[in-house]
């Protein structure tokens, strides 16, 4: 009989421990679609940021400027104004279009004015140590400058009651002439969200 | 006897050189049943493909994402995968989804159909 009770016990015993180590093993991490639409909430987001740069970078490729020249013409990337009440990285959306651009080959980009200190220090690096071969140094005075800029701006209208929250995006983007300062191209792109309670 | 095989071979050639019709240049993934794709069709502009897809809901409103596939020469891949793009279509509603391709180097494309909660 106390054999039995005691093999009894042992049992539950291992099958508690068994349920409280599956219960406790912790939060389940799982790798996600980085492509995937994301509705978590309705704010900026990743389907908004990348919605945007393709859209923007889609449009640009078909400018008369950038498909009808003969070499791919130089570009440099000027700020993008965040005119919203949230938190949104401008940069992030830029350097996405900057980089679908250059990988479709047709465009050129110049250093832009947020990496020039990085550029200046390179180059005076190379030039002024002394440490270098004069026929590997990147010389100065060589840099290409740019023929065009992209700038724009990003503003949202939010509207919200006790049932519903409505959040309407539009991204505006220029391709500015340096030197005559004509707009070439412009391009918006609209987003709206709603979320229901 | 000789006039019939010649038509036979010339039929077959126009069958086998066919375009691709709607259905194999949709990939369907998740419930889409609801949406039918009722034109497609594309053009070369300013040196890149572009592709219009009509699509039409015959169901209630329903939350559909798309994105297009780029091939190139040998149907290869150009470009990593887009990203999955929402659209919202009331029902009996029409809407034309535009795609441009991202390089010269696109020949053809697919459009990709799925679900988003």
């Amino acid at each position: 009989m106390k054999n039995s009770n005691i093999k009894i016990s042992t049992y539950i015993f291992s099958a508690l421990a068994i349920l409280t180590l599956a219960a406790c093993s912790g939060p389940q991490v799982r790798y996600g679609d980085a492509k995937a639409v994301e509705t978590v909430t309705v704010d900026y987001g990743s389907t908004d940021l990348q919605s945007i740069a393709e859209a923007m970078a889609r449009s640009l490729l078909q400018t008369k400027v950038i498909s009808g020249s003969k070499d791919a013409p130089t570009v440099t990337v000027a700020d993008v104004k965040n005119k919203t009440s949230e938190y949104i990285d401008t940069r992030v959306i830029t350097d996405k279009i900057r980089t679908q651009l250059l990988k479709s080959g047709q465009v050129r980009f110049a250093v832009n004015i947020n990496e020039m200190q990085s550029q200046v220090d390179e180059l005076k690096r190379q030039n002024q140590s002394g440490l270098y071969k004069n026929s590997t140094i990147s010389k100065t005075g060589n840099m290409q400058g740019a023929k065009y800029r992209i700038e724009g701006s990003i503003s949202s209208i939010v509207k919200q009651t006790k049932d519903v929250k409505d959040v309407y995006y539009v991204f505006n983007l220029n391709l500015i002439n340096n030197e005559t300062g004509l707009l070439e191209w412009a391009d918006e792109k609209e987003i709206r969200k709603t979320a229901t309670r | 006897m000789k006039k019939y095989l010649s038509l036979l071979i010339f039929l077959l050639v126009v069958g086998c050189s066919s375009t691709p019709s709607i259905k194999e240049m949709t990939i369907r993934m998740g419930s889409t049943d609801s949406v039918e794709i009722i034109d497609m069709r594309s053009v070369v502009r300013n040196g890149l493909l572009t592709a219009q897809v009509t699509v039409k809901n015959d169901s209630s409103s329903n939350l559909v994402s798309y994105r297009f596939k780029w091939l190139g020469k040998n149907d290869i891949s150009i470009f990593d995968d887009e990203a999955w793009k929402p659209i919202t279509i009331s029902k009996g509603q029409s809407a034309s989804i535009i795609g441009i391709a991202p390089s010269p180097d696109a020949v053809d494309f697919r459009v990709e159909l799925n679900q988003y909660k």
